[in-house]
């Protein structure tokens, strides 16, 4: 604990950090892609060379070209466009889900993890009985109750990491909560839920923001998942899952719409693992996942 | 006489555990005059620490409960007392010093922000004033550089710093009584020394009421008017300090002033109390001390010995005296 707090404290920390990046390949290249997919989603509308909704049937189906830098898919749209513009969808509900399932997931994992006894069964069962599905499923199960769209694939990705949050913020909670200075502050008259957010917060907050960076890339292929099986983002408007699905028709002779959308994904996910790894190293080096 | 600050009356503190009833603290009793101090002694597992957070109602619960008793503080039973209340008077009127400087204080915040905290909570101030205040209060404590304190993180001070830095935030919003629960055990014994002299010094200054948790018995002789001995969950001794060291009544207390080690003993081995505190799930019949002790008789062994008094304040519970 003091440990972490050596790494937050001070002066010092934002030399750290940055140094520490610095001389770390692997995060280097995590955070200088985050920082382009984050550039790229929101300029997007602005970057793309072609309007991806611009349909052109003498054009369809084409292989990558000095015009459609990453080819056309069946309806002639341009494939670099669209896999540019499904940066925005992947990353507004591959970033807002997770912080909506941590804002819920750490709450309820600290009021488990603080108050025990019937509270913390209440809520574990509950963490349980969501963890007993796999993610993917639940997340098919409540789109599918909801409805499809944007704010299905939000709420439905965000329950289900509710749960992981809330295992995590739970266990860290408990080992804080044997803290002394827990005890200090109930002596010195302040309230259960002043102390959870002053005190137990800040202490595990920091395998916290390594799992919220690793969840991202977990929501984002979730989110391409549900657009895949057609209940995320829905068309025509872009998004790397729906993509792939509208590439399946004809994989073997345009290969080129499902290929990028895939590889956007893959990069994605990539750059936010690299990320958390490189958060991990620094945050909380004893955290082995 | 004026009703005295603190007046605990026959409490009793059992842990209802899966194996059994524990009766951590039982029956036990003491009073305290505003200003005054008292010292609670006696071995690991006697109940002093769950007596002292009864005090302020801080014992886990579960397992613990006050199953019986009062807790009478300025006018106020604590034992009966809701939380609401129960949080005014915590840091305020009634406040605490933990056992280990290290862990007691959280270690993402600056020591000035903690002292502040306590004020902010329970006076109206600003932040700044707050801030003000907690610096004010370093420096009472004795640290040198009270401002640069103030901005440094725990992990940057000494023990001895921080154990200071506990106080201060224990007595910034100058509180009637406060309770110390083996606050140099942790501490270097050079150090022990400095913290203890400060605290003789600030319950001087400020008039705070001291009570006193601890097992050294050199702790309390420096700094205790009255002490409390108990034993398995019972008060054996109540009596003033000197008192107390110059003529032990009961056995037990005299069994544990002969085990501090002396320079000038002829003897080479150093005395103990024979045996090992009963299991608080199996409690002996009669006095819980007896088999232990070297004047037992067949009365001790059946029944509870009765509360002697000394005529000069003190009192003993033990059938050799009655």
């Amino acid at each position: 604990m003091s440990d972490l707090a050596e790494r937050l404290s001070g002066d010092a920390r934002r030399g750290a950090v940055a140094s520490y990046v610095a001389g770390n390949t692997l995060a280097t290249i995590g955070v200088v892609l985050v920082a382009v997919l984050v550039v790229l989603a929101l300029a997007g509308p602005w970057l793309v060379p072609h309007d991806p909704l611009e349909q052109n049937f003498l054009g369809a189906s084409q292989g990558p070209s000095a015009e459609y830098w990453f080819g056309s898919d069946s309806f002639g749209r341009d494939v670099f466009s669209r896999v540019l513009l499904g940066t925005q969808a992947s990353l507004a509900i591959g970033v807002s889900a997770p912080v909506l399932a941590a804002v819920f997931g750490i709450w309820a994992g600290m009021l488990a993890g603080y108050f025990g006894g019937w509270t913390d069964r209440l809520l574990s069962r509950f963490a349980d009985l969501l963890m007993s599905f796999p993610s993917l499923l639940l997340g098919v199960m409540i789109a599918a109750a909801l409805g499809p769209g944007f704010r299905t694939a939000i709420v439905a990705i965000a329950i289900a990491l509710f749960p992981r949050f809330a295992r995590l913020a739970r266990s860290a909670t408990q080992v804080v909560r044997r803290e002394p200075f827990i005890d200090a502050s109930i002596a010195s008259g302040r309230g259960p839920f002043a102390i959870m957010a002053r005190h137990v917060l800040p202490n595990i907050a920091g395998p916290l923001i390594v799992a919220l960076s690793l969840w991202i890339a977990t929501a984002i292929r979730l989110e391409a998942a549900l657009s895949f099986l057609g209940l995320g983002t829905q068309p025509p408007a872009p998004s790397w899952g729906n993509m792939i699905r509208e590439g399946m028709g004809d994989l073997v002779g345009d290969p080129w719409p499902a290929a990028f959308a895939g590889a956007a994904i893959t990069v994605a996910v990539l750059a936010f693992n690299m990320v958390g790894d490189a958060l991990r190293d620094l945050l909380d080096p004893e955290l082995e996942t | 006489m004026s009703a005295p600050l603190l007046a605990v009356d026959d409490l009793r503190v059992h842990l209802f555990t899966p194996r059994g009833v524990v009766r951590a603290v039982d029956g036990v009793g003491f009073s305290l005059p505003a200003g005054a101090s008292l010292g609670i002694v006696g071995e690991s597992g006697c109940g002093k620490t769950m007596t002292a957070l009864s005090l302020m109602r801080l014992i886990p619960s579960p397992p613990a409960r006050i199953v019986s008793g009062r807790i009478m503080f300025d006018g106020e039973d604590i034992a009966a007392l809701g939380e609401a209340r129960l949080r005014e008077l915590r840091g305020d009127a009634i406040a605490m010093i933990y056992q280990d400087p290290m862990t007691t204080l959280n270690p993402v915040f600056t020591v000035g922000e903690q002292i502040a905290e306590a004020v902010r909570l329970h006076r109206d101030a600003s932040r700044a004033a707050a801030l003000a205040r907690a610096t004010e209060m370093l420096e009472l404590v004795g640290i040198a550089d009270p401002a640069r304190c103030a901005r440094s993180y725990p992990h940057q001070l000494s023990g001895g710093m921080r154990q200071r830095a506990v106080i201060a935030m224990a007595l910034v919003c100058h509180p009637k009584l406060l309770i110390a629960d083996e606050p140099t055990t942790a501490l270097d014994v050079t150090i022990q020394a400095q913290i203890l002299d400060l605290m003789r010094r600030l319950q001087g200054e400020m008039a705070t009421a001291i009570i006193l948790i601890t097992h050294d018995l050199g702790v309390i002789a420096d700094l205790v008017d009255t002490v409390v001995v108990m034993y398995a969950g019972k008060v054996v001794e109540r009596a003033p300090v000197r008192r107390l060291f110059a003529t032990p009544r009961h056995p037990y207390t005299q069994g544990l002033l002969r085990s501090v080690p002396s320079l000038d003993a002829r003897e080479h081995r150093m005395r103990t109390i024979e045996g090992a505190v009963p299991s608080a799930l199996a409690m002996p019949p009669g006095c819980r001390f007896h088999p232990r002790c070297a004047l037992a008789r067949d009365i001790c062994r059946r029944e509870e010995p009765p509360v002697v008094g000394d005529g000069a304040g003190g009192e003993a519970a033990c059938w050799a005296l009655a």
